[in-house]
């Protein structure tokens, strides 16, 4: 057959033309299609912004999530420069501080897989603090040999079995490998999250994978693939928000402390400087068992018992009914509604009480505050 | 040896030729699993040979006109068995011996598999192992060094108690690792003198035996008897597995000539065992009635790109089986699939779809539940009226034409500078410090008694922690547990009151507050009990 003489046949290049490739990534002069990509992020983050999202549905707040970060060789690849280790990493301390401010009664693990082989770095915890440490303490000369999706998953399930059944059960995985090698069937460990309703997302750096994609779909995660630094901020950013409960979850009634800030007159040790002092002389002593925190949230590590400050559960009603998004309408002349600056070309438009505002208004009243001043 | 295992054959009218001896009697050769014995018809004379000591064996050529079967020992020592049933032919007896010769075979080689899993697994020592990565705990961990010391052995907490919290061998990793498809070409090559040196290693040659099992089998045959390990591995990387075009003739010195027989057999039953896919499938799908009666073409010409290819493929399919037989049952109870097979599911998924995912609607709604929220559940909102909004856009436009950024940031009221502000700060803070408890460095006079301070402090800690571990009591032994900890609480306070001539309360002031709530807590469950 001389297949490679010919230029293809005609059903190939009927078949390309519906892709619509050229359309989507058009080359500019020097042949580079950075432009187009930096135009498609630019689209994405828009319609993650007017995304509606969902009001008034459960969601799970007390969320436990695994993180599975790939120390494979093909992290070290400079695809996306400095290097895609490097680009993960600051994306994950951002990522655990957004987190954190979001859900602070939801706990973190971190997971690596290197060389095929997969081991928990940091067990659940919700201290930030200890959390950086471990991430700090990687570096990129660590990372060496190939990925295992069904070990990095095995483990994330082994750690999260033990929790009881009203906590939010995720696993995000960072990954970059294109292959995965298996001990076992991985189908079957996709099953079995699946029975234990734990989420799976992944979020890959080099190109989309069939199996992620399986995965994502029948646990009911997310998978995108990231195509530039920016790009992967937003990516981990959509998972700051609590995700909607599945239908089969208990519903618990669980125990919580509501400690007060106070002046502290026993001499005592708190439980997060055992080595050092306390940080201050005020601080949290928990209701049941009398054990002394410097900060909250905390999970008492003598009791088990969440300690939270009111206002800081109440930051969790702001999930449930979230600010609307602002339509985007062309204006001509006008001023924004709350900063009085003269609008351009482009205006956000409250659909309850119709007063127009800028880019960054809009920006700063759905990230921050939540209210719109218009319908005081 | 004189257990009643089965012997797996028995041959009768066997001639044992011993060395030397002039006469040769005849009797019966009987195969056990572990060893070889030969009766006497006449005398008791019993011959027997273990494994061990077996090195070898050997058959007479088939032109020769005694059919012999020959042991070789090692202590250099040879035992020939001749067969010769008078009344059966030479075929016979020929085909009675081949038939001995590979049972042996087959026994001598699941003998040493089990005599090398042995060797293996007495040197790993699990046992050892634990205590070794506890005492690698503790070394890495000062505080919890001194945790055990302290309630261990004091006998105030039992250590399984100690060591269910912190030696944790679930959900600490996973180890079990697949095969890499490119192992083979991902062997460390150095140019040697003449030739080329690899790089074998453990890991590389676990992966050869769990792709290839036939070639652990030759290992077991061959090595250290006829051959050594160094000439095994040589004459592997010369032969079909390495090189895969090359085509193999069956040449007695190559012990993996064999092995090209066998991998062609599977490599056929492999293909025979294919993915049934109805849509590609083009003899069930063809139009063509007079199918049956066309002459069907002949089968390629072997090529080395053919062999190439099956070769190939035959790897990754040894791969994929060697994983999918240590999995676990699959949900689907008692189908177990091999090799691709297991895709059947998701074919069988995709061919019954009535839609195509490309082209169905997107955003099938998720399933979600709704949540009834007052809508007055919002906080109190102020209403401005006119007026008031322009007064106080009047002050804020006013602060920013006439102040500057620190102008605004000063707290008006008080009217402080940058200074008075600080002052007063520390002010305060001094205030908390004095009203608060003191820093633990003025606590002792001594850094030695601080640090005992600080350890029963944790001491304190961690026996609560296992008291409050045990709420609410599921279980006997939970109960159990957690009347122990009551105890042990009480003891602990009282000693402490007792022992406490030396330390100054105040200093375990907080520790006797957290003990008294966790017995109160004790106190007010025994109180709901219904006995």
């Amino acid at each position: 057959m001389d297949d490679e003489e010919q230029k293809g046949y005609t059903w190939e290049a009927g078949y390309a033309e519906g892709l619509n490739i050229n359309d989507v990534l058009v080359e500019d002069e020097g042949g580079s299609i950075e432009k187009s990509i930096a135009k498609y992020v630019a689209d994405s983050k828009r319609k993650a912004r007017l995304a509606k999202r969902p009001e008034r549905i459960r969601l799970g707040i007390m969320r436990h999530v695994m993180i599975v970060i790939d120390c494979s060789r093909f992290m070290t690849s400079k695809a996306m420069p400095p290097s895609r280790f490097v680009v993960v990493m600051k994306a994950l301390q951002s990522f655990l501080e957004r987190f954190f401010e979001q859900n602070p009664i939801a706990q973190i693990g971190l997971i690596t897989c290197k060389d095929r082989k997969a081991e928990r770095m940091t067990m659940m915890t919700g201290n930030i603090r200890v959390l950086k440490e471990s991430l700090n303490s990687l570096t990129e000369a660590f990372c060496g040999g190939d990925f295992s999706l069904q070990n990095a998953l095995q483990l994330a399930c082994a750690n999260l079995k033990g929790m009881p059944g009203h906590v939010s059960r995720e696993v995000v995985i960072v990954m970059a490998a294109l292959s995965s090698i298996d001990p076992g069937n991985i189908f079957s460990t996709i099953e079995s999250m699946k029975r234990m309703n734990i989420r799976c997302s992944a979020i890959g750096l080099s190109a989309e994978m069939f199996i992620c994609k399986e995965m994502a779909k029948a646990t009911k995660g997310e998978y995108s693939v990231a195509l530039d630094p920016d790009h992967l901020q937003l990516l981990f950013s959509k998972h700051t928000l609590p995700p909607s409960s599945a239908k089969s979850s208990e519903c618990n009634a669980i125990h919580v402390g509501f400690p007060h800030h106070e002046l502290i007159k026993t001499r005592s040790f708190c439980v997060c400087h055992p080595d050092s002092k306390p940080v201050s002389s005020r601080g949290f002593i928990c209701t049941q068992c009398g054990a002394r925190h410097c900060s909250i949230p905390a999970e008492c590590p003598v009791c088990k018992l969440t300690l939270v400050a009111a206002p800081q559960l109440a930051r969790a009603f702001r999930h449930l009914q979230p600010l609307a998004a602002f339509q985007q309408i062309d204006v001509a002349r006008g001023q924004c509604y709350a900063c009085e600056t003269r609008l351009a070309s482009e205006g956000f438009r409250c659909e309850k009480c119709r007063s127009v505002f800028c880019l960054d208004c809009d920006t700063l009243l759905h990230e921050s505050l939540h209210v719109c001043p218009g319908c005081n | 040896m004189t257990d009643e295992t089965e012997a797996l054959i028995r041959v009768d009218h066997v001639k044992y030729r011993k060395a030397g001896d002039g006469r040769s009697p005849i009797g019966r050769l009987a195969l056990f699993s572990d060893y070889v014995e030969w009766r006497d018809n006449a005398s008791p004379e019993v011959f027997t040979c273990k494994f061990i000591h077996i090195k070898g064996q050997r058959v007479s050529p088939p032109h020769k006109s005694k059919v012999q079967l020959q042991l070789n020992l090692a202590n250099d020592e040879q035992a020939t068995f001749v067969f010769l049933n008078p009344g059966s032919s030479k075929e016979d007896l020929l085909k009675e011996r081949d038939v001995f010769k590979v049972k042996l075979q087959n026994a001598l080689t699941q003998h040493r598999k089990r005599v090398n899993e042995l060797a293996k697994s007495v040197e790993s020592k699990s046992m050892n192992t634990e205590l070794e990565a506890k005492q690698k705990i503790l070394c890495e961990d000062r505080n919890l060094e001194k945790l055990y010391k302290n309630l261990v052995y004091t006998k105030t907490i039992t250590p399984q108690d100690f060591w269910s919290d912190y030696y944790q061998q679930e959900g600490v990793s996973e180890d079990k690792i697949g095969i890499n498809g490119a192992f083979l070409a991902n062997i460390v090559q150095q140019e040697g003198t003449n030739g080329v040196r690899l790089n074998l290693n453990q890991e590389i040659i676990q992966a050869i035996y769990t792709t290839y099992p036939t070639v652990q089998k030759k290992n077991l045959e061959l090595v250290p008897h006829e051959m050594s390990e160094e000439t095994f591995w040589k004459k592997f990387f010369q032969s079909h597995y390495f090189h895969r075009e090359r085509e193999v003739l069956p040449n007695p010195k190559d012990p993996f000539a064999e092995c090209v027989r066998d991998d062609d057999e599977e490599m056929t039953k492999m293909s025979a065992e294919k993915v049934q896919r109805k849509r590609f499938d083009l003899d069930h799908i063809d139009d063509n009635g007079l199918r049956d009666f066309v002459h069907k073409s002949e089968s390629l010409p072997k090529s080395t790109r053919n062999t190439l290819i099956k070769r190939c493929n035959y790897l990754s399919e040894k791969i994929l089986a060697s994983s999918w037989k240590s999995g676990e049952a699959s949900t689907s109870a008692g189908k177990e699939k091999k090799g691709f097979g297991v895709l059947d599911r998701l074919v069988v998924e995709t061919e019954g779809r009535l839609e195509s995912d490309d082209l169905a609607e997107k955003e099938s709604q998720e399933e979600v539940q709704l949540v009834r929220i007052n809508s007055s559940a919002k906080a109190t909102q102020s209403v401005y009226s006119k007026r008031e909004m322009q007064q106080y856009k009047g002050i804020v436009a006013d602060y920013f034409s006439n102040w500057s950024v620190e102008g605004i940031l000063h707290r008006n009221e008080m009217l402080l500078d940058q200074q008075g502000v600080e002052i007063f700060e520390t002010e305060e803070a001094l205030r908390d410090e004095q009203d608060g408890a003191p820093p633990p460095e003025i606590w002792c006079q001594t850094a030695s008694e601080l640090t005992k301070m600080r350890d029963i402090h944790s001491s304190v800690r961690e026996l609560c922690r296992h008291f409050w571990k045990c709420f609410p009591p599921v279980s006997t032994e939970t109960e159990e547990k957690l009347i122990r900890m009551a105890a042990t609480l009480s003891k602990f306070k009282d000693e402490q009151l007792s022992r406490n001539k030396e330390i100054d309360p105040k200093n375990l002031e907080h520790c006797v507050q957290m003990i008294d709530l966790a017995l109160q807590k004790f106190e007010s469950y025994e109180m709901k009990k219904p006995n």
